[in-house]
């Protein structure tokens, strides 16, 4: 048998391979360095619509520190969570991200908590939902730049402004296109169980085991969503929501502001915008409430420069800032005074989101960690329940199964 | 007997207009689809969802948007030109790659080739998903990530265990051609290169198809590579990456020409390529 | 010719040891020696090269990386707050994850080495043995002609071997290590460290709560993968035998047609199907607008019909291919021996199942086999068409569709349990490979290989 020439020299380009591998490994984990005197990259990432009202600011801000270099990248904010975790290092230094990630970034070590100077603007500055929103376990965890809930489109040569403030009156005069039964109704009607004065993750939202919807009230609520089923006033609809609307098929629509230009398009003239209608469990109109949302500039642990980083988000989210964001892609301010501004309050979307932002008409989002466990059940029951599939027996154990699903720690 | 005839005749004609039938109702059936999606590349109004098959307005911004890539986020043509390169080169690296491996387990005895047979057949049955991200880390250490030359390197490593197909096709080349030339003081190499390449086109061809179009499919696995360096994203990230909740609905139909742009390329490869496809797969085993 | 197997005897290494001289006594502590004192200077070169080399890398990074897989890591990612600045300044900790993945190539490195060691030594041995025998030492020229001819598999397959080294079998034991880790949505790194539990993941998944939706999903993935690759086999095999019907005209352009639809891009046609199934999509539409239905049909709604949606559009993109393959095979049908079956008196029918179906079975199969198993993981057709919904209130993390490897897709994406998802891939796993092993034993087609 003869010697493998051809191994060794296989051995040897893998040895070499490898030591490159792990030396790029170990040659990784060394400084993080804070220099502030020499040019400072920061990367941020923004969504795709709005790179353009961005950039702008980004421009500005550049010219006022010239010692930052600033890259605007296309991300996602809805992947946040997804893309940091991915490769931190790699990731932007200032991303986009929905307020209710906050809770398993920062467990998780993805998010920087934003020092005390800048706590101190961001609570000065924005409205009380939108700094609950940040704030995860006392400390704050992003920069707020707008907040966001569901409102009723509706089209107005159908149904009357008195038509739609209750949920009875609405569907009798009018149909609704709304989604029961397919992925994503979690979102839209999981509210309606605090609207029944039933509480998610506890009064805060940060009660791991504050879930109480295994109730008197909670059963109320599931009996309301599977008579929804009958009711010929409401329309199952989710992709097709907005060409049902252009069509007539319908004749209102929950949506957020992200909706907006969108049912103008569909709409034309006759597009109008109010809150949340009142709804009857069986016990009385209560304010059917939504959740609110913030939008949320966050700041990446890894990241090589934490105080240009946090400088610049925290001019994305100026009063400025939003004022652009709100013009350009009508996001909805989260600063108290551009909350103030003409443009803002003559805007029937925003005022209806503004009036959805307060307490009595919507819940801020949880962002415990053990949400995700939660959602896709709550999905898959109110789902369940408006076709019809699960007996009215049955609802207290489906219920009960929420609740200890909600608050499971670890598989 | 006449009568017989005339019968068969008849019956025979029946059954003919019986398969024309069948087959213009799935030819319909199977062309539905694209005939929808290049419809829709030209259609101006609406978003993604539409209650009706024609367009009430034709257009072709759909295209120049595209092209021209005004909003500055989706650089279709750079796209075009990345999975281009990638593909070219995919397609060289692996078709050798498959070759090689291949012939050395078909013709060539040495030790440990049965049971390295059964590891090949299973080490590729485990989802993908999770080595993933390892790869990704592997690449990042090697300061590979985000760069085409990473794309290359995955999907060429990826063909090292996809020679089956091929190794059928060199079983069924007689093993009397090679001892003969090995009487006349051939080597191994040269019979290789001499006898048993030369015969092989359709398996070749078939092999470097198949990895051609690999690039143009793989949406996933690209993306964690690439993860936010959008210049060099392939067609099916950057395709991919339109149809996101927020942009879908105005996308659509841009989403659809891009779609058409990438499938008239292999859709032409394909029909020219088709008849060294059949012989690739089947004369493995048929002869 | 082709079976040379060495089968002369060989001393053993400590015979080596205990006979040789200083140089082969020395190759047991310097790779090489023995090549470099009878003058085959760059193999000993290769061989010392690559134990300097790791000697230095094991010093450098390997005793670490080895020493860390133990624990995973034990220092936390911290927050130190720093006056000069006025902000919580970033400690870097260890990261599990990486940990895990290096530690993993370092003992690749580490099996790597022995095995060149023990090359080492047989090189020792082989010159001893020569050198006692009276032969002549091939020279660097002899070895690398070996390379074209005795050793032409090597040249062949070492730099693919490579390739499936670092790109495969390491990611593989990466995640096969993950399934004994309580890698999950509580112990995400880099701020946090996750460690080994042993079979925890496994019994979970098999008898815990996980369990209620293991098993569905686990039932309708099988029932998927069948029902899947035998109806696009069935009605392929009848597409291509009515368009070989004899005196059927335009043949190639019939196939033409349908081989259209495998030039489409998976992930396109089927992002086109799902709006094309909407509910409010152009089916829906277009059967409305004939009267024949009042309500939309919930095709990817309703779980029950979504199956159904599912094997249908599966068809629409499998059937093209056997069509195409079938047909190969039908040209290249022995036509003596139908002839001679008609002369016997033989039906279409009887031709058929007796003649052309076994050989169209047989050369099938291996690719059958395959589709099987690229059913059970059959990820596009599922994420693509219906994301794993329509939803259901008994399973934890997937839907009425899932299959087993979207389900794992949604435990990674959304609810990160990599653990758990580890298991559930190993299991995936297990049920292809034994299945496919089997196959590759007891089929006819495997067999001539």
């Amino acid at each position: 048998m003869k010697k493998n020439w051809k191994k060794i020299l296989l051995g040897g380009v893998v040895l070499s391979m490898s030591m490159l591998v792990l030396a790029g490994c170990g040659s990784k984990s060394s400084s993080s360095s804070s220099d502030s005197s020499s040019t400072q990259n920061i990367k941020v990432w923004i969504d795709t619509e709005h790179v353009a009202a961005i950039k702008g600011q980004v421009k500005k801000f550049e010219k006022a520190n010239p010692k930052i270099h600033v890259t605007v990248k296309a991300g996602s904010s809805a992947d946040a969570l997804k893309d940091v975790s991915k490769d931190p290092e790699k990731a932007a230094d200032v991303f986009m991200m929905p307020h209710d990630q906050i809770g398993q970034m920062a467990d998780a070590g993805l998010l920087y908590p934003v020092s005390k100077k800048y706590t101190k603007t961001v609570k000065a500055n924005n409205v009380q939902s939108a700094i609950d929103g940040v704030t995860w376990k006392n400390k704050v965890y992003g920069f707020p730049y707008g907040v966001e809930s569901q409102v009723l489109y509706y089209n107005k040569a159908k149904l009357s402004a008195d038509d739609v403030k209750s949920w009875d009156t609405l569907t009798s005069k009018g149909k609704l296109g709304t989604n029961f039964a397919e992925a994503g109704a979690n979102y839209i009607f999981t509210p309606l169980f605090m609207s029944n004065g039933d509480n998610l993750y506890g009064k805060n939202g940060e009660t791991v085991k504050g879930t109480n919807f295994n109730n008197e009230k909670g059963i109320q609520v599931l009996d309301w969503i599977a008579k929804q089923k009958s009711n010929s006033g409401v329309v199952q609809t989710n992709a097709a929501a907005l060409s049902n609307l252009q069509s007539g098929k319908t004749d209102a629509f929950l949506s957020g502001p992200w909706s907006k230009n969108d049912v103008k398009k569909a709409l034309g003239k006759n597009m109008a915008v109010a809150p949340y209608p009142t709804v009857n469990f069986g016990s009385g109109d209560v304010q059917m409430k939504a959740f609110l949302g913030v939008k949320v500039y966050g700041v990446n642990q890894q990241t090589k420069s934490p105080v240009a980083a946090m400088k610049l988000a925290n001019y994305l989210s100026n009063e400025a800032t939003q004022k652009v964001e709100f013009n350009k892609n009508g996001v909805v301010p989260s600063n108290i005074k551009a909350q103030g501004l003409q443009a803002v309050k003559d805007d029937e979307t925003a005022k209806s989101v503004m009036t959805m932002s307060a307490s009595d008409h919507s819940v801020v989002m949880p962002k415990v960690p053990e949400i995700t466990n939660f959602w896709p059940q709550m999905d898959s029951i109110i789902n369940d329940t408006y076709k019809g599939k699960i007996k009215s027996s049955d609802y207290q154990k489906k219920l009960d199964k929420v609740v200890s699903v909600s608050a499971k720690k670890s598989n | 007997m006449a009568k017989k005839e005339i019968n068969y005749k008849a019956q025979k004609k029946r059954t003919k207009l019986l398969v024309y039938a069948i087959l213009t109702i799935m030819s319909v059936v199977w062309l539905f689809p694209i005939v929808w999606i290049v419809l829709n590349s030209f259609r101006e109004e609406g978003g993604a969802f539409v209650p009706y098959i024609i367009p009430k307005h034709f257009t072709l911004s759909n295209y120049a948007k595209l092209i021209t890539d005004a909003s500055g986020n989706y650089p279709f043509v750079r796209w075009f030109v990345n999975t281009l390169i990638v593909s070219v080169c995919t397609c060289v690296l692996s078709t050798f790659i498959t070759i090689s491996m291949s012939y050395a387990l078909s013709r060539l005895r040495f030790k440990l080739r049965r049971p390295f047979l059964k590891v090949a057949l299973v080490l590729n049955m485990f989802p993908a998903f999770m080595s993933m991200i390892a790869i990704y880390y592997i690449l990042k250490a090697l300061n590979l990530a985000g760069s085409l030359l990473a794309l290359i390197l995955v999907y060429s490593a990826g063909a090292a265990l996809t020679f089956y197909v091929a190794k059928g096709f060199f079983d069924t080349i007689p093993m009397a051609l090679d001892e003969s030339a090995m009487i006349d003081g051939a080597n191994k190499w040269q019979i290789f290169t001499k006898i048993t390449l030369p015969l092989s086109k359709p398996i070749i061809v078939y092999t470097a198809l198949t990895a051609f179009m690999g690039p143009w499919m793989d949406f996933i696995f690209a993306k964690i590579i690439m993860g936010d360096d959008v210049k060099n994203y392939t067609v099916a990230i950057g395709l991919y990456s339109m149809m996101t909740q927020t942009t879908a609905n105005s996308l659509f139909m841009t989403f659809t020409a891009g779609c058409v742009l990438i499938a008239i390329p292999i859709t032409l490869l394909f029909i020219y390529m088709q008849k060294y496809y059949v012989e690739g797969v089947t004369s493995g085993a048929v002869k | 010719m082709f079976k040379k197997y060495s089968t002369e005897q060989h001393i053993t290494f400590r015979e080596l040891f205990m006979k040789g001289g200083l140089p082969e006594k020395l190759s047991f502590i310097i790779m090489g020696f023995s090549n470099f004192a009878n003058k085959q200077i760059l193999k000993g070169l290769i061989f010392l090269v690559a134990e300097v080399g790791f000697l230095f890398w094991l010093i450098r990074n390997g005793i670490h990386a080895l020493a860390m897989l133990q624990t995973l890591g034990t220092k936390k990612q911290g927050l130190v707050y720093n006056s000069k600045l006025g902000m919580d300044v970033l400690q870097k900790g260890d990261n599990s994850m990486l940990i895990l993945l290096f530690g993993i190539a370092a003992i690749l490195i580490c099996i790597v080495l022995v095995v060149l060691y023990i090359v080492n030594l047989k090189s020792a041995r082989h010159i001893f043995e020569l050198k006692a025998a009276g032969k002549p030492l091939p020279t660097a020229k002899d070895d690398l002609k070996s390379l074209l001819n005795e050793r032409f598999h090597q040249t062949l397959m070492t730099v693919p071997l490579m390739g499936v080294l670092f790109f495969t079998i390491l990611p593989l034991l990466y995640m096969i290590s993950i399934a004994f880790t309580n890698y999950d949505h509580n112990n995400l790194p880099p701020k946090n460290l996750f460690t080994w539990v042993g079979f925890h993941n496994f019994s979970n998944v098999i008898t815990g709560d996980i369990a209620s939706t293991f098993f569905p999903v686990l039932g309708w993935t099988l029932v998927w993968a069948v029902v899947a690759t035998v109806s696009c086999f069935f009605f392929g095999v009848i597409l291509a035998l009515l368009i070989n019907t004899k005196g059927i005209k335009l043949k190639k352009m019939w196939r033409t047609i349908f081989i259209l639809t495998m030039a489409v891009p998976q992930f396109i046609s089927l992002l086109i199907m799902r709006n094309l199934l909407n509910d409010a999509g152009p089916v829906n539409a277009i059967l409305k607008s004939w009267g024949w239905i009042s309500k939309s049909i919930p095709f990817l709604t309703d779980p029950t019909m979504a199956k159904f949606s599912i094997i249908v559009v599966n068809l629409w993109i499998g059937i093209p291919a056997t069509m195409l393959i079938t047909t190969g095979i039908i040209q290249n049908l022995d036509q003596e021996q139908i002839e001679a079956a008609v002369m016997d008196g033989a039906n279409k029918f009887q031709i058929f199942r007796s003649i052309t179906f076994p050989q169209i079975l047989f050369v099938m199969m291996p690719s059958l086999i395959q589709q099987l198993i690229g059913n059970i993981n059959n990820f596009n057709v599922i994420y693509l068409l219906t994301g794993g919904g329509p939803t259901n209130s008994n399973y934890y993390g997937a839907g009425s569709t899932d299959l087993l490897v979207t389900w794992l897709y949604n435990l990674t994406v959304n609810t990160m349990d990599y653990n758990l998802a580890s298991v559930i891939g190993i299991l995936i796993f297990i049920l292809s490979a034994v299945f496919s092993l089997w196959a590759y034993t007891h089929t006819n087609s495997y067999k001539e290989g």
